[in-house]
């Protein structure tokens, strides 16, 4: 589904953070967005999926403007520092995701089916406090991917992954995107995270009115 | 991410809020009626009586001992406790959990037991007398003290001040130890690393003071309110003395009836509200301690500095087991006591060991109530107790929490402090409301043999409360952020969000219900006796007070304190298994 | 003429006629107006009575396979508990029989119009019980002399010698010794202040009375303990007091009962050194009654537990249960080891009617607390 946000604007307390933003994606489209840290990037994020009112504007899914501020099932975000239950082990947080509808042998056998596709096929069982970043992250993702979305907000998810298991993660993230055709908005400041995950990179300073250019990492 | 605002007033839903209303109302109705009515029994409006109040015999004293006793017995607490809760954060302990429910034990024991424990120590047979402190008879070096000082009684006093801190000792504990426990190490060693830290006394400046500073003012402010406002303890350890809360027991059964020695209720009047009034000032400054203390607690597991630490200097484990040790004599001295029976007459006096008293206890020989039958009660009272109070509690800390994250501080600060109103008040006064509102509308509740509940529940909910805010402000937003974003019921969206986060604060909290209820005492006594509600702590108290001509009569009492004990005991130690569960899971 | 005065009769007595209806009391021109029960009857009887009167389970149980009443207590801290409790239920009484009330009290349980008339013949009782009162508002159900109770071991007459006035213990020598429960607080203690009323109001002083006694004692170091049980078991030091933890033992007298030593013998295998001062008119013969509430729920069931305490094999234990004397015609203390040789017999008590005790006790009461201010 094409997503996009027209004109947004939003104003935190005396801040604005961005305003007359423009952002349109294709179907099955992933977009980086780049922009350097604390320019308004994972605001916009968390506009777009309902966390924030937008002051102005308007978001839209397939041309029909959705209600501002309203939690839509079919968008999902993943945080920028993975949000894992503590009191869930980690079958446990990825069933989360799936539909209330789903009954528990089918959310059984479908979270396997994404553990193993995330490369945490024995993960089952573990609590979430010893896993790695990494790991963490892609249990969020494996989540993310049982909600069966139709547009995935990224907000840096690699951010706290090392430098070489992050084109990893790039790379498989962008893999399962592509395999399901899901709408993703992508925001970070690492410009070969940027290009190993996406089909577009837009700079921030492009999309939002008096945005300022900043330094990206990995930009030359 | 702005809440949805049906069925909510500034963020709070208005379930929360009738908690709070009911709350509030539960504290002031007891309050309102007892001073509505000493009023009308008087023709003296509450003002000019507390403006009176120091022409009522005993008043001032009462207050300067109140004050002095209160003030000492809060600085030793510091001094021992505050060493004492450090260790115990900060190396790995074997048998942690025993030890720290051991430590709380003294804190919800019945005074009656604790008392008749000391004086067991105090006493000429025992061990405090035979190391040369006489704290009872006042001779020996205790008595030359009297003598130089010109001090009146200095030897209760020590014994009064010494028994608070046996009672407070777990306040320190309580509030000092998570601080110490969950300190980010590299804080520490940072610190070490600068010019600063290269100094006990830099140390102690720059990192100890900010972050223990809080927790042991709230500490400290509660320690100074219990004993302020002791009761039992002064009347059994300082029995020529008064502090304004025994002053005001004596009187109690006397004031709020019409024509009949009016100038008690003068006297309950005018004292009840001065005292009300200083209760009320410490409680709200130890609620903005509370605040600053609460803001220190980092989300770091409770393990991690114990890890780097490791195990204790031999010095601190004798000192930390030391200090254990001799806080269970006085309750060791009841379980002994428990097996014994005096034995007198012209040759000369003993004692012999015997199971008789434990017979007598559960056969009810001096009592018209089983023990069994008191304990069913006791058990039935705390747990309709932990039902209603920690499900309110939760309800008004929610309210609370919301209200500070929505910019109405003040607004939670005026709430909270009328929450805490049942703590300020005087038992006389709750009970005396209680009696005039329920006589006045509800006379058919005094057939009803829950009727005790009420006062546990007000007497415990200030607590739930204290626990439950700070556990609600540290949960991250985050993980209600993502609950929205994935497909959950409501109720499954509270759970994973908030209910899950809660559960161990919910469990210490619950059996903190549980065991104040089991060895509550002034607040039931107060409101009407009936003899089948009797609960453990009040058939202790009833069977100790007899008089002690058989001399099976105390056995059997020690007896049934005993039982008393390890029930609460039993209870105390789902705080700990709750508390290991949160350090292994970090939640 | 016959006729004016027949008529004048029939005025000046139609004001009585209230008295013959049902729950109306009149009890010196004072007419008591019944009042509803604060609670419906269920079979279950509720006696008011303080924590350490002795009904044990047995007892409870054989009134209940009797008349078919099952029974709770309501427990107070002592007497005046009683009366407080009572007073503060007016409205809406909780209990259906009060026990435990004595001499002391039961004149202002009378004038507030708290107990109604029962339906007991007390008649038979011994006279001595009947003495301060016999009439259809409470029965005596057990009795004792409340007298100063001294160690004999240190009262040996060479370093203190037994008082032969009440001002002995004004003296220095008696400083600090003597421990009286206040009568503020404490039902013996208030029987003692009364005796002490009566005691100086006759000694052959006219100048001075009991307070100013009272302030020379407090001016001698009195011991004022707020109860009975503080008083006798921490300070006194001829009592089984030595035997409790806390033990202070500074008093070498205390206000108890002339039976005291008796019952310390009975515990003790026969032996005590405690006895009593039995100066005339410092004891006071205490009677402790039985009332039927006035608003009970349960009238006829109080009724019977009231004749139930009075029947003989109830009351003839009051000695070993209640550690007070049998109301029963002729009762004595029991002879076992050495109850009634250890009893101590009273000489005169104090003769102060219930009346003027219930017109003058507030006052009373305020002298002393501000006389031992």
């Amino acid at each position: 589904m094409m997503f996009e946000i027209r004109n947004g604007a939003v104003q935190l307390g005396d801040w604005v953070v961005f305003e007359g933003l423009n952002l349109s994606v294709e179907p099955g489209e992933i977009v980086s967005i780049l922009g350097p840290s604390g320019c308004g990037k994972t605001t916009l994020l968390r506009a777009s999926c309902g966390l924030e009112r937008l002051k102005e504007g308007q978001r839209l899914l397939n041309e029909e403007v959705l209600e501002n501020a309203t939690i839509v099932p079919t968008i999902t975000m993943l945080f920028q520092q993975p949000v894992l239950y503590p009191h869930l082990n980690v079958a446990q947080n990825i069933g989360l995701g799936a539909p209330k509808t789903m009954s528990k042998m089918a959310v059984k056998q479908r979270v396997n089916e994404v553990l193993l596709s995330i490369g945490l096929a024995d993960f089952q069982r573990r609590g979430t406090a010893g896993l790695s970043g990494g790991e963490a992250q892609r249990v969020a993702f494996g989540r993310a991917l049982m909600q069966e979305p139709t547009v995935m907000l990224l907000d840096e998810p690699f951010a706290s992954v090392d430098v070489k298991r992050r084109l990893e993660l790039s790379a498989m993230t962008r893999s399962h995107l592509k395999e399901r055709n899901i709408t993703t908005v992508h925001v970070t400041h690492d410009m070969e995270e940027a290009k190993t995950l996406s089909d577009r990179i837009v700079h921030w300073h492009e999309l939002a009115v008096g945005a300022q250019e900043g330094v990206l990492d990995g930009e030359k | 991410m702005q809440p949805r605002e049906r069925f909510r007033v500034v963020g709070v839903p208005y379930i929360h809020w009738m908690a709070v209303v009911f709350v509030i109302v539960l504290g002031i109705a007891p309050l309102t009626l007892a001073l509505v009515r000493l009023w009308a029994v008087t023709g003296i409006t509450p003002l000019e009586a507390l403006i009176k109040v120091h022409e009522q015999p005993g008043a001032m004293e009462a207050f300067q001992f109140s004050l002095v006793e209160a003030a000492a017995s809060t600085a030793l607490t510091v001094a021992i406790g505050l060493p004492l809760a450090w260790s115990f954060g900060r190396y790995q302990w074997k048998r942690i959990q025993l030890k720290r429910a051991l430590l709380f034990l003294p804190f919800v024991t019945p005074p009656v037991v604790a008392a008749v424990g000391f004086l067991a120590l105090f006493s000429p047979d025992g061990l405090v007398h035979r190391i040369g402190f006489d704290l009872r008879g006042e001779t020996g070096f205790i008595g030359r003290l009297a003598t130089a000082t010109g001090w009146s009684h200095p030897g209760h006093f020590i014994a009064l001040v010494l028994a608070h801190v046996w009672f407070n000792l777990s306040l320190m504990v309580r509030f000092v130890e998570p601080v110490v426990a969950q300190l980010d190490p590299t804080w520490e060693e940072q610190l070490s690393l600068l010019p600063a830290g290269q100094t006990r006394r830099g140390r102690i400046q720059h990192l100890w003071l900010p972050v223990l500073g809080p927790a042991t003012l709230v500490a400290a402010s509660y320690t100074f309110f219990f004993s302020f406002t002791s009761f039992a303890l002064v009347k059994w350890l300082a029995p020529s003395s008064n502090t304004l809360e025994s002053l005001l027991g004596e009187m109690g059964g006397t004031a709020g009836i019409a024509g009949y020695r009016v100038e008690t209720s003068l006297a309950v009047l005018g004292i009840a509200v001065f005292q009300m009034l200083l209760m009320l000032v410490m409680l709200v400054m130890a609620g903005r301690f509370e605040r600053r203390h609460s803001q220190v607690l980092s989300m770091h597991q409770e393990g991690m500095n114990r890890e780097r630490h490791g195990h204790p200097t031999r010095r601190l484990a004798w000192f930390v087991n030391g200090t254990v040790f001799v806080l269970l004599l006085p309750l060791a001295s009841v379980v002994l006591s428990s097996f014994r029976v005096r034995t007198g007459g012209p040759s000369g006096a003993g004692y012999q060991w015997t199971l008789e008293g434990w017979r007598r206890a559960w056969a009810g020989d001096f009592s018209t109530i089983p023990v069994a039958d008191a304990l069913t009660n006791s058990l039935t009272y705390a747990v309709m107790t932990l039902f209603i109070a920690l499900p309110l509690g939760y309800a008004v800390a929610s309210c609370l929490v919301t209200l500070r994250e929505r910019g109405n501080a003040k607004a939670a600060g005026f709430l909270d402090s009328l929450c805490m109103l049942p703590l300020s008040m005087s038992a006389v006064m709750v009970g005396l409301g209680m009696v005039a509102g329920i006589l006045r509308w509800f006379p058919q509740m005094f057939s009803f043999p829950y009727l005790p509940v009420v006062p546990h529940v007000m007497l415990v909910l200030p607590f739930v409360i204290r626990l439950m805010v700070p556990a609600i402000e540290r949960i991250d937003p985050i993980f209600a952020e993502q609950a929205s974003l994935l497909p959950m019921s409501k109720g499954a969206h509270w759970w994973h969000s908030r209910g899950a986060f809660l559960v161990v604060p919910a469990t210490m909290a619950a059996s903190l219900c549980l065991a104040f209820s089991l060895g509550e005492f002034g607040a039931t006594f107060l409101v009407v006796r009936v003899g089948s509600w009797d609960s453990l702590s009040i058939l202790v108290d009833q069977v100790a007070s007899r008089p002690k001509f058989d001399p099976y009569v105390f056995p059997t009492a020690m007896a049934l304190a005993t039982t008393l004990m390890v029930v609460t005991l039993l209870v105390l130690s789902l705080n700990e298994r709750a508390r290991a569960w949160r350090s292994r899971h970090d939640v | 003429m016959r006729i004016v005065l027949f008529l004048t009769a029939l005025m000046a007595l139609s004001p009585l006629t209230g008295c013959l209806e049902d729950g109306i009391l009149d009890v010196n021109n004072h007419i008591c107006e019944p009042i509803e029960p604060g609670r419906s009857s269920d079979g279950t009887l509720r006696v008011l009575t303080y924590d350490i009167a002795a009904f044990s389970e047995e007892m409870l149980d054989e009134f209940t396979n009797q008349s078919g009443y099952e029974i709770e207590m309501i427990r107070t801290d002592d007497a005046g508990g009683i009366l407080e409790q009572m007073l503060q239920t007016q409205q809406a009484p909780q209990a259906d029989v009060a026990v435990g009330l004595d001499n002391t009290y039961l004149q202002t349980a009378f004038d507030r119009c708290l107990l109604q008339t029962n339906t007991v013949n007390a008649s038979s009782l011994d006279a001595e019980a009947l003495e301060p009162y016999q009439g259809p508002l409470a029965v005596p159900f057990d009795q004792g002399d409340v007298c100063l109770n001294y160690d004999e071991s240190r009262v040996d007459g060479e370093n203190l010698t037994a008082p032969h006035s009440l001002w002995n213990l004004t003296e220095e020598v008696w400083r600090g010794k003597v421990a009286f429960p206040s009568p503020l607080t404490s039902s013996p203690g208030r029987s003692f202040m009364v005796a002490t009323v009566d005691y100086f109001e006759n000694d052959e002083d006219n100048t001075t009375d009991a307070f100013d006694w009272w302030r020379m004692m407090s001016e001698n170091e009195a011991i004022i303990t707020t109860g009975w049980t503080e008083a006798y078991e921490v300070h006194y030091s001829g009592g089984y007091g030595e035997w409790v933890e806390g033990h202070l033992g500074d008093a070498v007298m205390t206000v108890s009962y002339c039976h005291s030593p008796g019952v310390e013998a009975f515990y003790s295998g026969n032996w005590t050194k405690s006895t009593s001062v039995v100066l005339p008119r410092s004891t006071f013969h205490q009677v402790e009654y039985a009332g039927v509430i006035n608003g009970a729920a349960e009238v006829e069931a109080a009724n019977a537990f009231i004749a139930y305490l009075i029947s003989e094999e109830v009351n003839q234990n009051m000695p070993e249960n209640n550690l007070m004397k049998s109301v029963l015609n002729n009762a004595e203390w029991p002879e076992t080891e050495g109850y009634h040789f250890h009893t101590d017999q009273p000489v005169l008590n104090a003769e102060i009617t219930m009346k003027r005790i219930g017109a003058d006790m507030e006052a009373w009461l305020l002298d002393w607390a501000e006389a031992t201010a």
